[in-house]
């Protein structure tokens, strides 16, 4: 039970923290797209 | 892991404070790069804070007790629901819920504004992720939710959630009132960023309309389900006592409520524009005040459930708020000039202004009434206090005395000063709707309420006529007085809070005759032109005109409530008894009986309970043949006196056959409940019994008493030379001695024996040795009242059993008394408390309808208005308004 626990707020922890750093990467670039215009 | 937690958290801080940054800067500089980075990191942070929120859910699922919060609230013997629900149980936790929900929202906000760069959408953005940000220091430098141990890697087990709060209710209660108050950030921000970047038409009303709804809604739904758990939770029969933390949660939903009415003034007149700006930031900041009180302990209540070192931070971060928006108000205070000026009275804006100040006047009383007793602690405000005593007895000769302990006001005061105000917003309610705006009540208009309110009195004249016939009726029935003199003591007794109910009951049935009316009209109207199903057209009455009549469904609702708090101001029938098995309690028309009191244990919950077992029965109403038949058919019975029902006497051939009956009844109904059979010793004729639950005593020993007690009761009506029980100290063990063959033969007969017994409790005749009195088993309602005792919490909470019905509800709570077979019980009829339930559906299936349906919450383009214009002229009527 435990592990199986542990298994599903792992991956669900992961998605989410995915989901976070793409947003991030997505600003980043925001940050520095136009810079060229 | 905890230190991942605390890693997570640290990051989101350090996102959250750059994308504030980037939105400011964004903002103020108008540069769209930063403006479309900063849209991006609201995201960002939201799915970050999602993840730091999986992990303390995680900690608390899995039990790791090296995190603080999770050791201070929960243990492994909670129910896995309540596991999840201890979350928001603590500071910390409900914390983190704030911040996980505020960006949330924020990211929500981000998604219905995809692609707007304007400068006043950045202003929004920036004050929402700035709001969001406070918290954020907050979690981070003063109550961490990833908090650890110092010295060691934490207890073996949690403490566990007050078991008080280990309840559906309560575990969802929090939630929707914090959202609730978190969901206020909106439309505060939309209000700000109206003042900051100059744009002071009312598009920010109508872009924040439904943000505004909703977090009406939600804090709504957190009252109410705060209430029904106060109501089946505390015992103590009410839904509302005017605890400080109950009032603290009142008064954003006062002024949020003040605001929901006159921001639609603004929209169609455009007229209170600095009211609202000022209303959406005393909202915004009373729902910082309630989660400050509700987490300090600045006024001792039932809600501190811990105390706070969060103090300071909350009381700079109001003075901050309130500084900077009166700044800004004072700053635009000329633009924000009417534009129109009220030309009657006898208009809807003049009706809303009424309303606003009514509520506003409703929210002073509640301040002050919370406030008064704090304030009157100091020794300072006594001493003024009692100058002000002083000139006033110089002065008028009065002997006043002078104040040395703190004001406190109670529940009484509260519903004694809120209530007429409550009824003049009833009132206004009822009008409201039917006065347009700017041409005022024309004659149609005056007709039609002078209409709609007297069928609303004559209805509450026959209600109020029939529950003064009803009451006079049973007092003279009870008392056995002539009618004349009932009526006259029901008249004598006759109060204020009975005045304010009768009037509740006359303006709640206006406001629905009006609300009603004017759908039906408006229904009939459009139909006549498109000739669709009278349904299919309410439902596009509704889309099309969501303010008048998605208004009308939720007036309904708090009508229906009003009656119900009508029928709470009448509420008389409450009693206070200790009683044994067999003794009754006379409620209203019915008779209690108290069957008996015994103890389970849950594993699930980890919890004894004593549970009372109430019988209620019609006064006087005979038992029914069939089971009469029953008890009559039973070997031995010679025939059936009448007792007093649901009692029925069984008369028996002899003294002996009695007893033997009675001896079998005692086996079959108390030792087959309370008690498992260890040895049956035919040769000595003993019987052995141990404790049915061994795991109850631990929890509550004084258990074992009432089981030695319900035994010797039995030997003292059988009598102490055929029976004797004995037991030894220090053992669980106790033995039934028998010395008559025949008693001993119907007493393992009992034990031996599985099936239906037509009786659930019986008693020897002690005048009339012949004869047994029983109450039949199966009949009546059975209501089974809980005392729960948690090992690790002192105070035992109480689990009420509530009868719900269309006119009252019966309520009967129970704790084991002092007395060993005793329970004290209280009852109460509590008249038309569905309703309130009933009415609080309505209420907000309308409300989440409202914010949800057609455009969801993404900002309007025209204002209902234009819908309107558009229809109106199809809708040939007398009733002009909206």
């Amino acid at each position: 039970m435990s592990t199986f626990l542990d298994l599903v707020f792992v991956l669900a922890t992961a998605a989410a923290l995915t989901a976070a750093l793409l947003r991030v990467a997505r600003m980043t670039h925001r940050l520095g797209a136009g810079r060229e215009r | 892991m905890q230190v991942f937690g605390q890693f997570l958290v640290f990051a989101s801080l350090v996102l959250t404070a750059f994308v504030a940054a980037l939105s400011l800067a964004g903002a103020i500089r108008r540069h769209p790069r930063w403006v479309r980075a900063a849209s991006e990191g609201v995201a960002a942070v939201a799915w970050l804070n999602v993840a730091v929120a999986l992990l303390l859910t995680h900690a608390l699922v899995t039990h790791d007790f090296s995190n603080r919060y999770v050791a201070s609230y929960s243990d492994t013997t909670m129910p896995a629901f309540y596991l999840l629900t201890a979350f928001w149980a603590g500071e910390k936790g409900a914390l983190l819920f704030w911040v996980v929900s505020l960006s949330l929202l924020a990211a929500a906000l981000e998604r219905v504004h995809r692609g707007n760069e304007s400068a006043f959408f950045g202003a929004v953005r920036s004050v929402v992720i700035l709001a969001l940000l406070f918290f954020d220091v907050l979690m981070v430098f003063a109550s961490h939710p990833f908090e650890t141990f110092l010295t060691s890697e934490g207890p073996a087990d949690g403490s566990g959630m007050n078991p008080l709060l280990q309840n559906p209710l309560m575990a969802i209660h929090p939630p929707f009132q914090l959202a609730g108050f978190v969901a206020y950030t909106v439309p505060f921000a939309f209000s700000l960023a109206a003042l900051i970047t100059g744009r002071l038409d009312d598009s920010w009303i109508r872009e924040s309309r439904r943000w505004n709804l909703l977090a009406w809604t939600l804090l709504t739904a957190g009252l109410v389900i705060g209430g029904l758990w106060a109501y089946v939770e505390l015992g103590w029969g009410g839904f509302w006592g005017w605890d400080p933390v109950e009032n603290a949660a009142f008064l954003p939903w006062l002024s949020g409520t003040a605001l929901l009415h006159s921001t639609a003034v603004e929209v169609r007149r455009g007229m209170l524009r600095r009211w609202n700006h000022f209303l959406v930031a005393l909202t915004f900041l009373l729902t910082i005040f309630a989660t400050f009180l509700t987490r300090s302990q600045l006024i001792s209540s039932l809600h501190a459930f811990s105390n706070s070192v969060l103090t300071p931070f909350f009381m700079d971060y109001l003075a901050v708020i309130a500084l900077a928006t009166g700044a800004l108000l004072a700053w635009r205070w000329g633009a924000l000039a009417p534009r129109e000026r009220i030309r009657s009275l006898w208009t809807r804006e003049a009706l809303v202004v009424a309303n606003s100040i009514l509520f506003l006047l409703a929210l002073f009383i509640v301040l002050w009434g919370t406030l008064l007793p704090k304030f009157s602690e100091s020794p300072r405000v006594q001493d003024a206090i009692n100058a002000a005593i002083g000139l006033w007895n110089q002065v008028s000769g009065a002997g006043l005395p002078p104040l040395r302990t703190a004001i406190t006001v109670g529940p009484e005061w509260f519903n004694r000063v809120v209530a007429p105000v409550g009824l003049l917003i009833l009132g206004l309610t009822a009008l409201g709707p039917l006065v347009p705006f700017r041409t005022g009540g024309r004659e149609a208009v005056n007709r039609a309420a002078l209409r709609t309110g007297l069928a609303a009195l004559g209805a509450t004249g026959v209600v109020v006529l029939a529950y003064g016939a009803f009451r006079v009726l049973r007092t003279s029935e009870a008392l056995d007085l002539p009618w004349t003199s009932a009526a006259e003591t029901f008249l004598g007794r006759l109060s204020l809070p009975a005045a304010y109910g009768a009037a509740g009951v006359l303006l709640a049935t206006w406001v629905i005759l009006v609300a009603v009316r004017d759908t039906i009209r408006s229904v009939a109207a459009r139909r006549a032109v498109t000739g669709a199903s009278r349904l299919r057209t309410a439902w596009t009455l509704l889309r099309d005109n969501p303010r008048r009549y998605g208004g009308h469904a939720v007036h309904v609702g708090v009508a229906l409530c009003f009656l119900s708090f009508s029928g709470a101001a009448v509420r008389e029938e409450r009693k206070d008894v200790v009683l044994t098995p067999g003794e009754r309690l006379a409620l209203g028309g019915e008779d209690l009986v108290l069957l008996g009191t015994h103890e389970t244990y849950s594993d699930a919950g980890g919890f004894a309970s004593s549970v009372s077992e109430v019988l209620a029965w019609p006064r006087g109403r005979p038992v029914p043949e069939l089971v009469r038949a029953m008890l009559g058919g039973w070997p031995g019975v010679q025939a059936l006196d009448n007792g007093d029902p649901p009692e029925v006497v069984l008369r028996f051939g002899s003294a002996g056959e009695a007893r033997r009956f009675f001896a079998n009844a005692f086996a079959r109904t108390v030792v087959a409940r309370d008690f498992q059979v260890v040895r049956l010793d035919r040769a000595r004729r003993e019987v052995h019994l141990a404790p049915a639950q061994p795991e109850t005593l631990q929890v509550v020993p004084r258990a074992f008493h009432r089981l030695t007690e319900e035994l010797r009761e039995f030997v003292r009506a059988v009598g102490e030379d055929l029976v004797t029980v004995r037991s030894r100290r220090g053992d669980p063990l106790l033995v039934l001695a028998v010395a008559d063959e025949g008693v001993f033969e119907a007493l393992a007969g009992g034990l031996d024996t599985r099936g239906a017994f037509p009786v659930a409790l019986a008693s020897l005749d002690a005048n009339a040795p012949d004869r047994v009195r029983v109450i039949p088993s199966g009949i009546g309602r059975l209501l089974a009242p809980e005392t729960r005792f948690y090992p690790k919490f002192e105070s035992p909470t109480t689990e009420v059993d509530i009868e719900t019905g269309l006119l009252y509800d019966l309520y009967v709570a129970a704790a084991p008394g002092s007395g060993t077979r005793s329970a004290s019980v209280t009852a109460m009829v509590n008249p038309l408390m569905s309703w309130l339930w009933a009415g609080s559906v309505v209420l907000l299936g309308f409300g989440f309808l409202l914010v949800f349906a057609g455009r969801g919450l993404r900002p309007e383009r025209k204002p209902a208005s234009a819908v309107e214009e558009t229809v109106r002229p199809v809708i040939a009527g007398e009733s002009r308004a909206s």
